[in-house]
């Protein structure tokens, strides 16, 4: 408990060495718990749930209570969210279907005074259901106020692409990870050197920095041998630098001299 | 402990036999009587041709010392003369190139050094410095700790400015609290690397003196590195003195 209060404390003195630290510490036992299912968590993260389910524009003047709209179509089943377009993205949107359409306008004479809602539904609702959301926001806005976009499923389309980074994505975050761990490593050895070597020289205890070295980084190198073990060769670069890492630092301060 | 500022009224005087707490070395030297009138103890410490070299400079060079419990030596000579050197060396912080070096134990005399840069932390407050030498194997708990720090301060007359963060502190009182942390280990060796450099006469002497009680009533070994000679005259007993990495004098100070 000494060596770790010691170790503790001496980050606490040391803000960005500690921050460092331990977000770093962190990293490492995120990745050795999630191991190569990272890669799948991460690409899941970059897709938002909004991109997957089928939606509809809907635009409507601006004199209709747009919050209003959308808090009743959120009471209903098979909407999953409703969002209130900003002014600038309605008027680029309609100027692009006009556009689209061939059509020759003056955008002087436009009037584009609208509000926009994009309705987000469940990806497993039947057309019918789908129907009766459309029908029902035409009743709230009034028939000829509302003009409602085609219903849209995107697929998310997995874009392959032939970098080192994409190919050995895994890879990539290990080595960088275990570089941040020798760069954060390299921050605290020296004055842990040194405040190990008060202790050595005024208390009656010996190889401090070594104890304390040791039992401060036992947790993570224990987390990646165990997913070592259960993941097996993916895990190895990080194993190996965490490896390397301490094995350098821990010969460096056995070697510094501190006077 | 005992009552340090009572003890040291009453002129260092009441001398009580001491524990033998270096029953391991009892096989060393015989005991002798030398300078300050207590019979001094069995050897603790020794180097035997001792060579250190820096880049070619030889810091020592060839240099032979006893030390015996209960011994005050007061090691003197001019700057580079090898005095933190020989002191470091002795300490096991440089090892030596050529040479023998004897100490005792560290599980039963524990030897505690007083560094001429101090090696306080600037970022702690003077309070916190003087608990790193804290030691649960030392004190029964950390209120008997706390009573030898708060005596020992006082005595010192730092009490009042425990405080002060050590980047904040003169250099007088860096120095007392250095002495103090070192004091607080409960030494059975002290190895003072100019421990009353920034200290005017009285203070040095009133540290002196506690080290000298605690040479009397604990059995205390000092090695004191100094340039204070007004001070070191007025010391009776042994004096080392140090020039270009050699001892050339090893004796009674009335004789340097």
């Amino acid at each position: 408990m000494f060596y770790l209060n010691l170790f503790f404390k001496g980050l606490l003195h040391r803000p960005w060495a500690g921050l460092v630290w331990g977000a770093t510490a962190v990293t490492i036992l995120f990745l050795s718990i999630s191991g190569p299912n990272v890669e799948s968590l991460l690409e899941k993260e970059l897709v938002s749930q909004a991109d997957i389910n089928p939606y509809f524009y809907a635009i409507m003047p601006k004199k209709i209570n747009s919050g209003y709209v959308k808090r009743k179509l959120l009471e209903l089943p098979g909407v999953e969210k409703v969002f209130v377009l900003s002014e600038q993205k309605v008027s680029s949107q309609i100027k692009s279907i006009l556009s689209q359409a061939s059509i020759e306008w003056d955008s002087e004479l436009l009037d584009l005074n609208y509000a926009g809602i994009k309705v987000s539904l469940s990806p497993d609702l039947k057309g019918r259901s789908q129907y009766l959301i459309r029908n029902y926001l035409t009743r709230l806005t009034g028939k000829n106020e509302v003009t409602m976009g085609a219903i849209k499923a995107p697929e998310v389309k997995k874009v392959q692409s032939k970098s080192f980074y994409s190919q050995n994505k895994f890879l990539v975050i290990t080595l960088a990870v275990s570089l941040a761990y020798f760069i954060s490593l390299g921050m605290i050895y020296r004055s842990l050197k040194e405040e190990s070597f008060v202790f050595e020289q005024y208390q009656r205890k010996t190889q401090v920095y070594l104890k304390t070295f040791s039992y401060s980084q036992t947790p993570l190198i224990t987390a990646v041998i165990f997913s070592c073990i259960y993941y097996k060769l993916p895990m190895m670069p990080l194993m190996a630098g965490i490896v390397f890492s301490m094995a350098f630092y821990l010969i460096l301060g056995e070697k510094k001299k501190v006077c | 402990m005992f009552n340090l500022q009572r003890d040291l009224q009453s002129g260092l005087g009441s001398k009580k036999s001491n524990q033998n707490r270096f029953a391991q070395n009892s096989s060393m030297n015989s005991s002798r009587n030398l300078g300050q009138g207590s019979t001094i103890g069995p050897r603790l410490m020794a180097m035997q041709d001792v060579h250190v070299h820096f880049d070619g400079i030889r810091a020592l060079n060839g240099v032979d010392f006893k030390l015996h419990q209960k011994e005050i030596v007061f090691l003197t000579g001019a700057s580079g003369a090898g005095k933190t050197t020989f002191l470091k060396t002795l300490a096991g912080i440089y090892k030596p190139h050529r040479g023998k070096i004897e100490r005792p134990d560290p599980r039963h005399v524990f030897t505690s050094p007083i560094f001429q840069d101090l090696k306080l932390f600037n970022n702690k407050s003077c309070e916190k410095n003087l608990f790193t030498s804290y030691d649960a194997s030392v004190y029964r708990n950390k209120k008997e700790f706390e009573s030898d720090l708060v005596e020992i301060c006082k005595m010192l007359g730092v009490y009042d400015r425990l405080h002060l963060k050590i980047k904040d502190a003169n250099g007088g009182l860096k120095q007392k609290i250095a002495f103090i942390r070192t004091m607080l280990t409960r030494p059975d060796i002290v190895l003072a690397d100019e421990p009353t450099a920034a200290l005017d006469y009285e203070n040095a002497k009133r540290i002196f003196d506690i080290l000298n009680l605690y040479n009397v009533k604990q059995g205390l070994s000092v090695i004191w590195a100094t340039h204070n000679k007004d001070l070191a005259k007025k010391f009776t007993g042994r004096m080392v003195h140090m020039d270009k990495g050699r001892i050339i004098y090893s004796g009674h100070a009335c004789f340097i």
